[in-house]
């Protein structure tokens, strides 16, 4: 079902393109978008910026999950952790990713500390947020069946409260991987020299719309895809919740 | 009472847990609610005691002192002599809900309570799959279980350690009347078989009558030992039958005779 509306507005897109009522240098057609693609990729010009960016993408999500994960493991499990930390985080929370951007080029430089460095806090929080809450919420009536067979707290974090807090972790992650991709958008449109961001950038200068458009199809391919690799894994380690 | 007299040989079997007057009062915006008040028993080895009473009769408390998740509670406790201070795995306790894990398989979640999870335990989870009748369903996880096999796999998962005392809180409270007949008969089988010293509470004095040697009246606000009442009937017993019937009408009247008691109960 889900499909029917967008192969609609496509053939109607390509239709409308085909027969001249919109400028191609304003929006070419989904045809012309696809040989885009395709010739980028021939040349060999789209591979190194593709790379770049799932490169940064990935090293600043495994860095901003890892501190997510942490802080909101130990938020999630200690409330007086929770009641010091929360307050502060929140707030950074509202700050708006463009906001980072000075502060950290001025910090880390242009290269790619401060590109990494920006989408670690994207994903950070996301993570954090959902996974301390998830820890917060697992079933105490789970932790209390651990109590009657005298479960040492080590053992009721490792047996009872990571597996019961799984789900939401990956939830967790998924959101973090999201932002990441937000992120990753914001650190190359402001000063890279390569990646997808800094090709939408170029394209812009050059005005080349079907160079644009492929970028943001692009991205959505690469975040559609990187988020079904982390929900079937997911799904597989949780497939008992399944039948 | 009647005339059977079965299996009533106390005198001669050992106390398992002893409660000595066992108080329990509640702090509540400075107002301070007793909630167990001066509790006298001794449950024998082997024995299946039925603990009844309306909401509010302290009845849960009693369970959660003994099982030790309750600590601060005046008067002592003790079982096999020794006093209850935090929960262990001398104790089995199976709640009202079947809180299985959902990752684990039916037979993970029975053996969750071993020390070590060794390959020598494996006999022991396959003999409780068979006491509890789920052995075609040991791979299965718990959302592809019924209520009824939920609770059955609780049962057989508190009974890992071979507990001194089973403890149960209103185990079938959930359940449809239907599986509730047919888990009652598989409690009784398993008790009747290994002999665990239990402890049952419910709100349901038919399943009390059924299943304990000795059915522990309750009353509430103070929660209070009302009267014991034995039930000297074979097992397996009939519901129906006249000697049942007139105990049951004993303890209903137990209930609608205590003066100035408000008391809500349902069976």
């Amino acid at each position: 079902m889900g499909w029917i509306l967008p192969i609609i507005i496509i053939v109607f897109w390509q239709i409308s393109s085909l027969k001249g009522f919109i400028p191609s240098d304003w929006l070419p057609s989904p045809f012309e978008i696809v040989q885009t693609i395709y010739s980028m990729a021939m040349t060999g010009e789209l591979w190194g910026h593709v790379l770049i960016t799932l490169l940064r993408v990935l090293i600043g999500f495994l860095i901003g999950a890892t501190i997510g994960t942490l802080a909101g493991a130990i938020t999630g499990y200690s409330q007086t952790t929770k009641k010091l930390l929360d307050p502060l985080l929140q707030s950074l929370r509202n700050i708006p990713s463009m906001a980072w951007v000075p502060l950290f080029l001025l910090w880390f430089g242009i290269f790619e500390e401060s590109k990494i460095i920006l989408i670690a806090t994207g994903v950070f929080f996301p993570v954090y947020l959902t996974l301390s809450s998830g820890i917060e919420q697992v079933d105490k009536k789970l932790v209390e069946v651990g109590e009657v067979f005298s479960l040492t707290a080590k053992q009721q974090i490792i047996r009872i409260i990571m597996p019961a807090a799984f789900p939401s972790w990956i939830t967790a992650l998924r959101n973090g991987l999201g932002l990441g991709w937000m992120f990753v958008v914001a650190a190359e449109l402001m000063g890279a020299s390569q990646g997808l961001g800094f090709l939408m950038y170029d394209a812009q200068q050059t005005s080349r719309a079907n160079v644009i458009i492929a970028c943001i199809v692009l991205f959505a391919i690469l975040g559609k895809f990187s988020d079904w690799i982390l929900a079937s894994v997911g799904r597989y380690i949780l497939r008992y919740q399944r039948s | 009472m009647n005339e059977e007299s079965p299996v009533n040989q106390k005198e001669n079997r050992s106390v398992k847990l002893s409660i000595n007057s066992l108080s329990k009062t509640y702090q509540v915006k400075g107002e301070e609610i007793t909630v167990l008040s001066d509790i006298n028993l001794e449950v024998y080895e082997g024995e299946f005691v039925a603990i009844v009473g309306g909401s509010g009769c302290g009845k849960s408390t009693f369970l959660r002192i003994i099982s030790g998740f309750i600590k601060d509670y005046l008067g002592t406790a003790r079982i096999n002599g020794l006093n209850i201070y935090a929960p262990g795995r001398d104790r089995g306790f199976v709640f009202q809900e079947s809180r299985l894990f959902p990752w684990l398989t039916v037979e993970e979640n029975i053996g969750f309570g071993l020390q070590n999870n060794s390959k020598k335990h494996s006999g022991k989870i396959e003999e409780l799959l068979t006491l509890v009748g789920l052995t075609n369903f040991s791979k299965a996880y718990p959302h592809q279980l019924s209520g009824g096999m939920a609770q059955r796999c609780a049962i057989a998962r508190a009974l890992i350690n071979h507990p001194e005392i089973l403890l149960l809180d209103e185990p079938f409270g959930a359940l449809d009347a239907m599986t509730k007949v047919t888990l009652q008969e598989e409690l009784l089988k398993i008790h009747e078989k290994d002999k665990t010293t239990t402890i049952l509470v419910t709100h349901d004095i038919e399943e009390a009558i059924f299943l304990a040697d000795r059915v522990i009246v309750m009353t509430p606000r103070p929660g209070r030992i009302h009267k014991i009442i034995p039930v000297n009937l074979y097992h397996p017993r009939n519901r129906n039958e006249s000697a049942f019937v007139e105990i049951r009408k004993h303890i209903y009247n137990e209930f609608f005779t205590s003066p100035k008691q408000e008391i809500e109960y349902s069976i």
